[in-house]
């Protein structure tokens, strides 16, 4: 059931997307544990054992979309979660965004992009035994 | 432990996390490719996944001791350098196709990373 409904290459993206998401969160819960708690207190291992949690979702979600598109694509893709850090890191910490660092991440983004506008390509429909080397 | 983790020590953790983080994904990559129509379970139980998921664990544990001084809205530039590594060791290792685009695309990134830090 989830071969087929991964057939679909909107379906991997979406897949895609949703894994980005759950990424964007760890970190946030990763700096809850260490600025807000003692070091190795209990408190420091439950936003570390949360941040695990998440991690695992995503980590699932990830070796299925690896299968499917190109490691550099997939991972340049991942960039995304950066955009989404940005707003938590104003939301929950009350960090100060410079103008230089909203240049920086959109010309990162900018790269990211360029890189996954060259999948569209008619080499799309790659078997999953195949791995990249013979596109 | 307090009087060993200064800001420094922080940055130059987190780049290393960074580090770690790519060569995780090459580790799971070369897994991947190698998996053909064998069971669900078969993909995420062998040795190179549980290897990388363990490099994972550890860049984790790494994150949350540099997260302490570094702030949240500094960390993509410094997991973004996991990107370029990504790029060349797919290319070198994994022999994946090095499109001008994606080359392109990379520099840019790195530009990105610089523009942030300067």
């Amino acid at each position: 059931m989830l071969r087929k409904f991964l057939d679909k290459r909107r379906n991997v993206f979406l897949l895609a997307a949703f894994a980005v998401f759950m990424e964007s969160l760890t970190s946030p819960c990763l700096k809850i544990g260490s600025q807000r708690y003692d070091t190795f207190s209990a408190g420091y291992f439950f936003w570390f054992g949360l941040a695990v949690v998440i991690l695992g979702i995503y980590a699932v979600c990830w070796q299925l979309i690896l299968e499917r598109i190109p490691l550099t694509t997939a991972y340049l893709r991942r960039g995304f979660s950066y955009i989404l850090l940005f707003v938590w890191s104003m939301l929950i910490f009350h960090e100060t965004i410079t103008p230089k660092q909203i240049i920086g991440i959109i010309v990162i983004s900018l790269g990211m992009v360029i890189s996954v506008s060259d999948e569209r390509k008619p080499d799309k429909k790659e078997p999953a035994e195949g791995g990249t080397q013979e596109v | 432990m307090s009087s060993i983790l200064t800001p420094q020590v922080c940055y130059a953790a987190a780049i290393a996390g960074a580090f770690i983080t790519a060569l995780s994904q090459i580790l799971l990559k070369t897994q991947a490719n190698t998996t053909g129509d064998k069971g669900f379970f078969s993909k995420f139980l062998n040795v190179r996944v549980i290897a990388s998921y363990g490099l994972l664990f550890l860049t984790l544990a790494i994150n949350q001791v540099a997260l302490r001084y570094v702030p949240l809205s500094v960390m993509p530039c410094i997991t973004a350098t996991s990107f370029v590594w990504v790029f060349v060791m797919g290319a070198l290792i994994l022999k994946e196709k090095v499109s001008p685009r994606k080359a392109l695309g990379v520099a840019i990134i790195i530009a990105g990373v610089i523009i942030s830090r300067i």
